[in-house]
């Protein structure tokens, strides 16, 4: 779910499936969509930490 | 200002209270939970915490300090009983009535109650012939066992809370034969973790083919293989008749004179062999002997506490295509049965992700920036070392077209399509091939709308 959310920020490894992190501080443009993604993560795997 | 209230504190209440803020929400947020827990997912219920492989804390969804954060209230413990739209407030079970200026219903799901159950036990196996040595004594002589109905039988359960996972996964250990009544997806779940825990299983439905509403024939198929290479009794096109108690002496661990065993007859069980579970009685007459019987046989939307309150309930809380119910009232999550704009009709999803994108459309609503709700449904199963991916719908007659790897083996890609249109994208322990699927699936929903 997170690739769909936000695939300039993950990605998913080509023989196991398992997510890369593409961009670990994604630009601001991108926010909404990290916050998505680590919403709707099945394995609530999505760590944010947000700095303002 | 009331506020929100949101009515159930599971993964879709949690999520709009959740973007309510992010999105700069600024009054109260009340959350009423039928549970005593904080918020908890439910998908490992049935697979690691059933296990034992998570301990119970590592299914809750935040942080208590993050909860904290969140400057909402969570009134646990507690039923909501009467909703009255014009005064706009809500009852509790404690008496207390709580007023919105935004209601949020997100109640779920109860676990549907199949008729057997409320039957008396109509065959119990316990009877004068069984007790060697007592000639004079009836059945109808022996206290409870005239009134004992199967819901009564120890070693019944179904699994929706945390507790009833809790309390199965107490009753599998060293449960030596379990069945599972109905096979939909908590179903097959539940049968292949008590499989994988060692018990020997039975899983009975009356449909013919295994997950057949989710999965349609052919990929069904597929996975009832898959719990037959594991040695589960796939019981399928035959329905229950209804449960027996244990004979005396028998139940779990009676493996030498006396029923008491290893392996089972714990102080629990000493209730008196009468009160457990012997059997499922299946409707062509066979009997298959379990001393654990789960019933998953689906769930109804849990809308008692709505009926009088004007909003149409017809197989849940029925909404517009923004997930409105009624003037400030949203339904979100299981219970939310809604007008799908691209679809052109209105559906219920009973999904996790349905939750969280559900209740993220319904907060952005309320904040004024919403839109018409209209995904594309996704879910997963894990059984065994299965990765089961579904994005869209697979009617009943789908026809899969492989795109890679081959249906029936260990790994493949697939599209489920419906007279050459596709209408689901398929992953079976294939994570990246069912999201590149997807594509398919998206495009043809958008032509099929637009197009025409």
């Amino acid at each position: 779910m997170c690739v769909l959310s936000a695939p300039e920020v993950f990605d998913q490894h080509p023989d196991d499936g398992v997510v890369v992190l593409l961009d670990p501080t994604p630009p601001l443009e991108l926010h909404t969509a990290v916050r998505e993604a680590a919403l709707l993560c099945p394995a609530t795997a999505i760590a944010l930490t947000e700095e303002r | 200002m009331s506020g929100v209230l949101i009515v159930g504190a599971s993964a879709g209440g949690l999520t709009v209270a959740e973007v309510l803020r992010a999105k700069g929400y600024a009054g109260q947020i009340r959350l009423v939970g039928q549970e005593p827990h904080l918020p908890y997912d439910r998908p490992p219920l049935s697979k690691e915490v059933l296990a034992g492989s998570w301990p119970a804390e590592r299914v809750f969804l935040r942080e208590p300090a993050r909860l904290d954060a969140l400057g909402a209230e969570f009134i646990l413990g507690r039923r909501a009983e009467r909703l009255d739209t014009a005064a706009r407030t809500v009852d509790l079970d404690d008496g207390r009535t709580l007023s919105y200026d935004t209601l949020v219903i997100a109640t779920g799901l109860s676990p549907r109650r199949p008729p057997f159950l409320g039957d008396l036990a109509s065959v119990h196996t316990l009877g004068a012939d069984d007790l060697v040595g007592v000639p004079a004594l009836r059945t109808q002589d022996l206290v409870g066992v005239h009134t004992l109905r199967a819901q009564d039988l120890v070693g019944v359960h179904t699994l929706r809370t945390l507790d009833d996972a809790l309390a199965l996964r107490e009753r599998l250990r060293g449960a030596r034969r379990v069945a599972v009544i109905g096979a939909g997806v908590l179903g097959c779940e539940i049968a292949a973790t008590a499989r994988t825990l060692g018990a020997e299983v039975t899983l009975v439905d009356p449909l013919p083919t295994v997950m057949v509403r989710q999965l349609g024939d052919e990929l069904g198929s597929l996975v009832g293989a898959l719990h037959e290479s594991h040695g589960v009794g796939v019981r399928t096109g035959v329905g229950v008749a209804g449960l027996t108690g244990a004979a005396a002496g028998d139940g779990p661990g009676r493996d030498g004179p006396g029923g008491d065993g290893p392996g089972g007859g714990g102080p629990a069980e000493r209730v008196g062999a009468a009160g457990l579970v012997g059997a499922v009685e299946l409707t062509s007459g066979e009997s298959v002997p379990a001393d654990v019987v789960v019933i998953a046989v689906g769930s109804v939307p849990a809308t008692g506490w709505l009926a009088g309150s004007g909003l149409s309930l017809t197989d849940g809380v029925e909404c517009d295509s923004h997930c409105r119910a009624a003037p400030g009232v949203y339904a979100v999550g299981d219970v939310a049965r809604w007008h799908h704009e691209l679809l052109g009709t209105s559906i219920r999803l009973e999904n996790r992700t349905n939750a969280t994108q559900q209740a993220m459309a319904v907060a952005a609503d309320i904040m004024g920036d919403g839109a018409p709700y209209t995904p594309i449904p996704y879910f997963w199963t894990d059984q065994y070392d299965v990765k089961l991916q579904i994005h869209g719908h697979i009617p009943p007659g789908a026809r899969l077209r492989p795109l890679d790897g081959e249906p029936g083996s260990g790994r493949f890609a697939a599209l489920a399509e419906a007279d050459g249109v596709p209408t689901a994208a398929i992953g079976w322990n294939h994570p990246r091939g069912v999201r590149l699927a997807r594509g398919h699936v998206t495009d043809a929903l958008r032509s099929m709308t637009s197009g025409t």
